[in-house]
Parts: structure tokens; C-alpha cells; sequence
């Protein structure tokens, strides 16, 4: 009898056109569970999930990544709900604006009350987007 | 109680697995088959109302049902949402349902899916024009234009018959090579052929040289062949052999 080495996952070959190892991209896994898979109705079930409808907004979304992709944009990178950076990113980009516009009436306020006539003066020497710092 | 899926009674867990909202993923057998399941609060499952939540759910689902076909010889992945009463409700189920529990694990033991998709990403085959025909000026060049117009309409008529041709013979040739076939439905319009496969483990290889063969003809014709997978049997998990409980 011959003694074979046991692993736990033979590798086997697998076909030339297969997409990576593990590639369980989330439009994939996402078609594979609301779609598919044992459905059970009756008085054992909860109801707690409005699958269908869930399903059909989580399709829309998908469609416009699709889209998007193909047309060379890329809003989905910054969408937090497709990527986990970007709520972040989001955030970042939230926060820089509104300390901008904060630090801009912060000075027209300096201003205000250095000197009261200065809401006479042409807007124009206050660009209300704030300069570089 | 949340439940992934049904294995056979004699499934072991390889692992502890976490599921959904990190709860214990638990067997809830009756002698015959199990449940897999992971009790969780009503509001972390509600909470899925929102879609950034929903995929989470989704990812995690389906991690456990992924995990689970590597310590059993069968899975029946249960669709997302699936949630039961109790320990009383989910041993009602296994018990009523038995027989057809029965023959839907038998249908996917020692199995597993495959999805081949096929779209036009490829590059662009010989002979088919990409842009119009330039227009000429002078006598003679509106009727030479038109009939450069038709000829490379027709050159693309004959292409997209072909491969529809080409197309069918991939799907005859797969069908060879598998127990079961389900068709995907495809939002893209560049994915030309979608279908998924159940393909006995045993005989993987010889599915793949198909496939192989397959995908070669295909990029000669500008088509990309990409097989996705090993997937839990999500497609073949028939959902007609699971009525309601009180019929």
C-alpha cells in the first residue's frame, strides 16, 4: 500500500480562465444570496428583511457602478456605501470644507467688528471661499 | 434565530465560525439534517434597511456558507433574510421537510458551482471594422461610401451570427461537463453568455479543459471567457422543494 501526504485542500489545476483565487466581488456574492439560495415562507419565518425590495435597491446601485465604471468615472471609489474608505475620505473631504467656510466667516467677523464700516466695502476684497493658508 | 443554510446531520464545524453581527455560528440538527444558525438580535438584523448594513449581512452570509463547504460534503445555502421563530420553529422545518431537504442535499453533495460568463471585452476580432468609412470627396464618393457602409454592416451581420454559433456550441459542449445547468440573468449588455454550472468535484478537471478549449476559441472571435467560482450551490439550492410549513 502506497503512503500519501494528506493536506487538508488539494490543489487541483484549475482552468486558465478562472478569475483569481478568491475573487467574491461584491455585486457577485450580493446577486448569489438576495436572488438565490432556499426560501422558506409560513408561520416558522420571521419577516424582519424586506428582501425584494432591498434587493431591487442594491441592484440599481450596482447597475450605476457598472455604468460608471465603463464610462471611465469613478464616483463609486468615494461612495461610502461601495467602499469603506470612502466614508472616510468623505468625512476628510466634509470636514476640510466646512473648516474652510468656517475660517472664512471667522474673518469677514474680524472685520465686522475691527471695523463696522467695512459691510460697506466691495465684496471683492473678501473672497467669501477663503484664501490658501 | 438566523439561519445560512442545511448540511447533512454529521457536519462538524472545522473551525468556531462568527456570523452575522459576530454571533456564534451553530448546528440545529434533528437526526437527519442541521441547521446551521446564529441567534441574533431582531434590531441588528432590522438594522439591514440600510444598504451599506445589507452588504455587510450579504458578505458575512455568505462567508459562513463558503466556510461551511470546506468541512461538509453538502450545503444548501438559504437565501438572505432567512429568519426563524425559535429552536421549536427550526426543528419544524427540519422535520416537515425532510424528504425534499433530503433529495435538495443529494442534488448538491460532492458538488459545487461554477459561473462562466462570456463578454465582449475582448479585442476586437480580424476583419471587423471599428469606425466608419472616412468620407471621400468628389464624383462617385457618396455612392462609394454607401457601399463601403453595406459592406462593413454585413461583415458585422456575419460576425454576430457566427458568434452567436460559436456562443451555442460553448453552451453544448459545458452542458457535456456538468449534472446541472441554471442561466444567470445579466444586467450587463457586454455579457453575452451567462450560465451557472453544478459540477461533480470528481470531475473538475475535465470541466475545466472544456472551458479551457472554450475560452480559446472565443477570444479568437474577441469574446472573454471568465469562470468565477468555487461557489456554494446558491443556484441549484431548489427553492420549489421548500413550501410553506403549514400546507
Amino acid at each position: 500500500m502506497s503512503v500519501r501526504t494528506v493536506t487538508t485542500r488539494p490543489e487541483r489545476p484549475v482552468s486558465r480562465y478562472a478569475t483569481g483565487p478568491r475573487t467574491d466581488s461584491l455585486a457577485d456574492v450580493l446577486e448569489r444570496v438576495l436572488d438565490r439560495g432556499v426560501v422558506i415562507a409560513g408561520d416558522i419565518v420571521v419577516n424582519l428583511l424586506d428582501i425584494e425590495l432591498l434587493t431591487l435597491k442594491l441592484r440599481l446601485v450596482i447597475a450605476s457602478v457598472d455604468t460608471a465604471t465603463k464610462m471611465g468615472m469613478d464616483w463609486w471609489t468615494r461612495d461610502p456605501f461601495l467602499n469603506a474608505n470612502a466614508h472616510d475620505r468623505a468625512l476628510a473631504d466634509e470636514n476640510r470644507e466646512l473648516r474652510a467656510r468656517l475660517e472664512a466667516l471667522e474673518r469677514r467677523l474680524e472685520e465686522v467688528v475691527d471695523d463696522p464700516d467695512a459691510r460697506a466695502c466691495s465684496p471683492a476684497r473678501r473672497l467669501p471661499g477663503g484664501g490658501r493658508r | 434565530m438566523w439561519a445560512y443554510a442545511v448540511v447533512p446531520e454529521r457536519t462538524r464545524l472545522a473551525e468556531p465560525l462568527r456570523g452575522l453581527a459576530d454571533a456564534p455560528v451553530q448546528l440545529l440538527g434533528d437526526g437527519s439534517h442541521a441547521l446551521l444558525v446564529s441567534v441574533v438580535a431582531s434590531d441588528a438584523i432590522a438594522s439591514a434597511e440600510d444598504p451599506h448594513a445589507l452588504a455587510a449581512h450579504a458578505e458575512r452570509h455568505h462567508e459562513v456558507v463558503r466556510r461551511v463547504l470546506d468541512s461538509a460534503p453538502a450545503v444548501l445555502p438559504f437565501r438572505l433574510g432567512t429568519v426563524l421563530r425559535d429552536d421549536a420553529a427550526a426543528r419544524v422545518f427540519l422535520e416537515r421537510r425532510r424528504g425534499s431537504l433530503q433529495r435538495a442535499l443529494r442534488h448538491v453533495k460532492d458538488r459545487r458551482e461554477w459561473t462562466v460568463r462570456v463578454d465582449r471585452s475582448g479585442a476586437q476580432p480580424r476583419g471587423e471594422p471599428t469606425a466608419s468609412p472616412p468620407p471621400r470627396q468628389g464624383p462617385g464618393a457618396g455612392a462609394a461610401y454607401l457601399a463601403a457602409r453595406r459592406h462593413q454592416l454585413t461583415t458585422a451581420e456575419t460576425e454576430r451570427r457566427e458568434r452567436a454559433a460559436l456562443l451555442h456550441d460553448v453552451g453544448l459542449a459545458l452542458h457535456e461537463r456538468v449534472v446541472d445547468v441554471a442561466v444567470g440573468h445579466e444586467r450587463d449588455d457586454a455579457v453575452v453568455f451567462a450560465e451557472h454550472y453544478l459540477v461533480e468535484r470528481a470531475r473538475e478537471p475535465e470541466f475545466f479543459e472544456t472551458v479551457d478549449a472554450c475560452g480559446d476559441a472565443l477570444l479568437e472571435r474577441g469574446l472573454t471567457l471568465r469562470l468565477t467560482g468555487p461557489w456554494p450551490a446558491y443556484s441549484f439550492a431548489r427553492t420549489s422543494m421548500v413550501e410553506e410549513a403549514h400546507d
